[in-house]
Order: structure tokens, then C-alpha cells, then sequence
């Protein structure tokens, strides 16, 4: 075929159903563009220079070296690290476990159901404010069941102890984001076949048996799905934290996300904090690939 | 090993918000070990809560089920040796057809070369040997409804429970399955209940039938006996293709004694029967394959409406002179045009007479007996 035909045929297929492809793909990308990839590298940009707002001057990766050879950057990768598995994993069993509830046809099940999603609804200032209430060393209703009941001498101030912080605004966070895995995992679990259990139970499974052959596989995908994205989410988790304790008492629950905002607004550092969001990104991108090479969760939500 | 099924005054309710469904009442029978047993009967009429009960699936809300000696009603499904093939198939969606078939040994601890031997043996018979490795997926619908079978003849259950296994497969495809399903009773060591709201099927496979009407049992008795001799006008009712036709008649007392009269037929009746009915009516029961063209002492006008072909017969759909409507079948009517009037006849030994209770009070050769000891 000469050149001249490929042309014409190129030009040809120019019909109305690949202008309106065009038309409706064009906006697309320039959103995208505009919103997404114009900032992101913009921000990478940032990261390359000293001053970057006021006096820019090119300094290569040394933002990168300056931030990972910080003596704290070990401890803040520690605790974002801690921090994201502990509350993606303890919302992800809660609320399989509260799924699994509901979804036998319990008396009060609707209800559940419905408050479930009210941790979710709430913003997050409130449900630090519920949560700060609860812990309070001197009004806080759980200090109170454990110094009655003898679990600790005297009321913990569960927030601002270096040893309880975290672990205070992991439950926060798991409680209110427990739901997310609890809504998709039942939707999951209402879909499955109930002549599957039956089949199961006539052949001589037991529950456990029933569980772990019908029930975990039909949830794999929905698990595989909540892992990553709610394992990425909390990575990237900053309000919560920021509002609930400021990175403190003494930086233990100052994540990677807390340390670029102080970088950025506490101590001026552009450059920095730029380079410290892009380590962080890079890093999630090599877990994701990871994720996706071990897991294939992609051939799940094909089926 | 084969076991007989015993049911006690079997009953099951389901309360929903305040009302009481009662989906089986008084259920008393037994069903004899190793037969292969068909419940049939109009949708919502219990047979498949009578099926879940057997396998345990639902507890009976009184009364007693037993396995032989051995009393279950009260048993997990897991403690029961039965095997169930479910209406929806109800395959393992992530499991190869092979592990399907194999998850009951599975769970029960028996080990993989056994498991595996029993499978391709099971795979043979039922000739999904090339399916073995496929997902259920991939199977067809008549393909997964073969495979539906393996588990429960890999398990070697005492007994086998089928729902409605073929309910929505097409006629070629039914007809194989039959076969298929009575080679596996034959092959295996246990008693076959079967469900299914298809009179055919219950008619050719079983042994015995039992037929339900809303949560009672009808009649239980072998195929050949409730085509025969129904206990009541609905078994008659229900059982045959087409129904069989109902028509009303009074007794009556006439010159040579007692007599069925109705519009122009008159039937001489037993005087022991029907002594104490002068002036009862009833309703006579007559196969469509019974009416016939040529003979019969009794004769009956249809009006032809509908003339359906059934292979070499025809079945004529039509109304008597009062308007009841007749069917008839035969072979002899294949140039008959609806609208024709055609005279078919018939006899007495071939009727059912029912009371104005819907119960049986005699059938055909009690009437045909007395007709022929009186003197004509």
C-alpha cells in the first residue's frame, strides 16, 4: 500500500463516531493534565531546588540525600509503615467479622447495618473529639473500666503518652474507617449462592470448612481491593493524626505525610518536603507493583 | 448402604411476622430402602421442604424422621450420610470441576489418590472425563448439570436426594439425564428420592410416587397403581397427560336398579356402593385415552376445538354437550377439524367415580364387575 492510500484511509476513517471519540476523549486528557500530571511534576520539580518559592536554585537530588540521611527519617518511615498495616489490617478484620454478623439473618441486623456507616459519615474532628472523650485520663468512661477493674493503678492520658499515642490513634482510625471494608465485604457476601453452604454442609463440611472453601474465596478480590487501597490511604493518612495528636508526644506518631507538612509550613523547606512527598510516592508505587505481581487482583475483579 | 426413610407425622411451619405457613402437615410414610422414590406435585406444595428435611437442611417442627433405625430429625446435615444435587446445580465456583466433584472426600479426610480414583471413575460413567479440569464457568448449562451429579456419586451416600435436577433443560437433553440418573440409582447402593413437578418424569423413573397437595400427601403408591386407581379426583386430576376428564353425574335410582346419570350417558351402578348416594351427585373420571372412537357401551358427543399431534396420536381438545371440557386421544384422529362432533365411546371398567368429597368411592372395575353379573 503507498503512502498516499494509508493517508486518504487515515483521513477517511475520520467519520463522525471517531470524531465524537475525540470530542469526548480531548477534555478528558486535559483535566487529567491540568489536574493531576501538571502538578505532580511540578511538585517533583520543586524538589530538585533549594528555595524553591523564593530563590530557586538547582540542587540536583540533594533534598533527597538531606531527607533520607535525617537521623529521624528511620522512626517516621517506622511509624507510617506501623500505622498503615495496623489500621488496614484491624479495620479489614473488624469489619469482616462485623460483616459476617450481619449477614446471618440476626435479629437487629438492619440496624447494625445502618449504624455502620455513621463512624463513616462523621467528620473526622468529631470523631477525634468522641475518641479524646472516651481516653480522657479524667472524665474518659475506658480509664474509668480500667482503673475499676484494675488493668492500670492510675488513668492513662492515652494521647499524650508516648507509649499509648499511636496505639490511641490507630483505634480512632480503625473505627472510623472499619466500615469501608464492612460495606464492600458484605455487598460480597449478600451476593454468594446459599445453596453453596447448603451443598456444603449435606457433603459433611463443618463451618470452618464452609468459611474457608466458600467464603474466603468469593472474597478474596474484595479483600485484595481493600488492602491496597486502604493500605495507600492510610499511608497518605494526614488529618486524622495532625488533629488527633500533631506527630507528638516526642514524634511517635509523626508519619511521612505529618513530617512533609511540617517541612513545608513549619520549618519554610519546599525543597524538602517535595522531596520527601516524592520518596513517598515512589515507594507506594513499589509496593504497588510488588502487589500486583504476587496477588493478580485485577484477574479477581474480571470474574 | 442403602436405608429406608421413615416420615412420622412429619409437620413444618414457617411463621412470618404473625402468620403460619404450613408447608408439610402430617406427613406419615415410609419409603422402602434402596427404591428410587419421585415426590411430585403442583409448585408450593412441600415436596422440596420434604427433600430439605431428609437431607436436614430444615427441622421438622413436629413429628420424627428416621434413617432405618437410626432417628435424625433432629441431625446436622453433616451427620447424615445423604448426597443432595441442588436445583441451581450449585457448583464451586473456584474450584475445577475435579475439585467439585471431590470436595465432599475432601472435607471428610479422605486422601487424594483415593479421591482421585473415585472421581475418574465417577467421571467415566457420567462420560465428563475432558471436563475434569475446566472451571464451572466454562462448562455449558447441560454440561454443569451433569457434573451436578459426581459429587454425590463419588460420596457414596446411603441416601440421594435430587431437586428438580432437570427443570430447566431441554426435552433431548431431559431424556439422556433420565437415563443417566436411573443408571446411577442402579449403580448405587441407596434410596433415590427425587423431586420434581414433571408427573412424566415421576411416572417413567420412579418405583414409588408420592404425590403432595398442599403440604398432605395425596397418595403414595408405584407409578403404575396411581395411574390406575387414584385414591382421589385431584391424583387423577394430576397425574396423566392430558388431565383426565371430569364428568358430573347423579345417582339415580332407575328400572334395573341403581344408575350414574348424566348428560347421555347412563352407567349402571353397583347397589352395595351406591345404596345410600341416591340422589348424590359425582363426578366421573375418564382418561382421554380411554375415550375411543370405535366401541365402548357408553357413548359421549365432543365438540372438537383444538386437534394437537403427538407423534402417531392426536390429541383432540374439545367440550361435551354441557360444555365440560374433553380431551381425547387416539390415533384414529387425524382428520378431525376443530369444530367437528365427534361420537367416542367408553366403558365403565375405565371410569373413576369420585364423591362430591373429591374422594375416590369406587373405581372402574367395581362398576364393570356389577354390570356384567346383572342380568341385560
Amino acid at each position: 500500500m503507498s503512502t498516499a492510500t494509508a493517508v486518504r484511509t487515515r483521513l477517511g476513517d475520520l467519520d463522525e463516531r471517531r470524531l465524537l471519540l475525540l470530542a469526548t476523549f480531548v477534555p478528558l486528557v486535559a483535566f487529567f493534565t491540568v489536574v493531576w500530571a501538571v502538578p505532580i511534576v511540578y511538585a517533583l520539580g520543586m524538589s530538585l531546588f533549594a528555595e524553591p518559592t523564593t530563590a530557586p536554585s538547582f540542587v540536583g537530588l540533594a533534598n533527597y540525600l538531606d531527607v533520607l540521611t535525617a537521623a529521624e527519617f528511620p522512626l517516621f518511615l517506622w511509624n507510617s509503615v506501623l500505622y498503615a498495616v495496623s489500621t488496614t489490617v484491624f479495620s479489614l478484620l473488624i469489619g469482616l467479622a462485623l460483616a459476617l454478623v450481619v449477614n446471618q439473618q440476626i435479629r437487629g441486623g438492619s440496624v447494625l447495618r445502618t449504624m455502620m456507616i455513621f463512624p463513616y459519615l462523621l467528620p473526622t474532628l468529631v470523631v477525634i473529639f468522641i475518641w479524646q472523650f472516651l481516653f480522657d485520663p479524667n472524665i474518659g468512661v475506658i480509664n474509668q473500666w480500667l482503673v475499676s477493674y484494675g488493668v492500670v493503678e492510675s488513668p492513662v492520658a492515652f494521647f499524650s503518652t508516648s507509649r499509648w499515642a499511636m496505639f490511641a490513634v490507630a483505634v480512632t482510625s480503625v473505627w472510623k474507617f472499619g466500615s469501608f471494608a464492612f460495606f464492600i465485604l458484605l455487598a460480597r457476601l449478600q451476593a454468594i449462592d446459599p445453596n453453596l453452604y447448603e451443598r456444603a454442609r449435606v457433603e459433611g463440611a463443618s463451618t470452618w470448612q464452609a468459611f474457608r472453601d466458600i467464603t474466603l474465596p468469593h472474597l478474596r478480590g474484595a479483600i485484595l481491593i481493600i488492602l491496597l487501597v486502604r493500605g495507600i490511604w492510610m499511608f497518605n493518612k494526614f488529618d486524622i493524626i495532625y488533629l488527633a495528636t500533631g506527630g507528638g508526644p516526642l514524634n511517635v506518631t509523626t508519619t511521612l505525610p505529618i513530617r512533609v507538612y511540617e517541612l513545608a509550613f513549619n520549618e519554610v523547606n519546599f525543597g524538602g518536603a517535595t522531596a520527601l512527598a516524592g520518596i513517598m510516592f515512589f515507594l507506594l508505587a513499589a509496593v504497588a507493583v510488588v502487589y500486583f505481581r504476587a496477588f493478580e487482583p485485577e484477574k479477581e475483579v474480571a470474574h | 448402604m442403602a436405608r429406608p426413610i421413615h416420615f412420622d407425622t412429619v409437620r413444618k411451619e414457617y411463621r412470618t411476622a404473625g402468620t403460619t405457613h404450613v408447608a408439610v402437615d402430617g406427613l406419615s410414610l415410609s419409603i422402602p430402602e434402596g427404591s428410587f422414590t419421585t415426590l411430585v406435585g403442583p409448585s408450593g406444595c412441600g415436596k422440596t421442604t420434604t427433600l430439605r428435611m431428609i437431607a436436614g437442611l430444615e427441622t421438622p417442627t413436629d413429628g420424627q424422621i428416621a434413617f432405618g433405625e437410626e432417628e435424625v430429625t433432629d441431625q446436622s446435615p453433616q451427620d447424615r450420610n445423604c448426597a443432595m444435587v441442588f436445583q441451581s446445580i450449585a457448583l464451586y465456583p473456584h474450584m475445577s470441576v475435579r475439585d467439585n466433584i471431590g470436595y465432599g472426600l475432601k472435607v471428610q479426610g479422605v486422601p487424594k489418590a483415593d479421591r482421585d480414583d473415585r472421581i475418574d471413575e465417577a467421571a467415566e460413567t457420567l462420560q465428563i472425563t475432558e471436563q475434569l479440569e475446566k472451571m464451572p464457568a466454562e462448562l455449558s448449562g447441560g454440561q454443569q448439570q451433569r457434573v451436578a451429579p459426581g459429587s454425590a456419586f463419588v460420596q457414596d451416600p446411603d441416601v440421594l436426594l435430587l431437586d428438580e435436577p432437570m427443570s430447566d433443560l431441554d426435552a433431548k437433553l431431559k431424556s439422556e439425564l433420565r437415563v443417566e440418573v436411573q443408571r446411577l440409582h442402579q449403580e448405587l447402593d441407596a434410596t433415590v428420592v427425587y423431586v420434581t413437578h414433571d408427573q412424566t418424569e415421576a411416572m417413567t423413573m420412579s418405583d414409588q410416587v408420592i404425590l403432595l397437595n398442599e403440604g398432605r400427601l395425596a397418595q403414595f403408591a408405584p407409578p403404575g397403581e396411581l395411574f390406575d386407581a387414584p385414591v382421589s379426583k385431584y391424583v387423577a386430576e394430576f397425574i396423566g397427560t392430558p388431565s383426565t376428564n371430569m364428568l358430573s353425574a347423579t345417582v339415580e335410582r332407575t328400572d334395573e336398579g341403581l344408575a350414574l346419570v348424566g348428560d347421555g350417558f347412563e352407567v349402571t351402578a353397583p347397589s352395595d356402593r351406591f345404596r345410600d348416594r341416591v340422589g348424590e351427585s359425582v363426578v366421573l373420571g375418564i382418561r382421554p385415552q380411554y375415550l375411543s372412537t370405535d366401541g365402548g357401551r357408553y357413548g359421549l358427543v365432543v365438540t372438537a376445538e383444538v386437534v394437537e399431534q403427538l407423534g402417531t396420536e392426536f390429541v383432540v381438545h374439545g367440550h361435551g354437550p354441557d360444555g365440560t371440557p374433553i380431551d381425547a386421544v387416539s390415533s384414529a384422529f387425524g382428520d378431525v377439524d376443530p369444530g367437528d362432533r365427534l361420537a367416542v365411546g367408553f366403558d365403565a371398567e375405565d371410569l373413576f367415580v369420585f364423591g362430591d368429597d373429591g374422594r375416590t368411592i369406587c373405581h372402574g372395575d367395581a362398576l364393570a364387575a356389577d354390570a356384567r353379573s346383572q342380568p341385560r
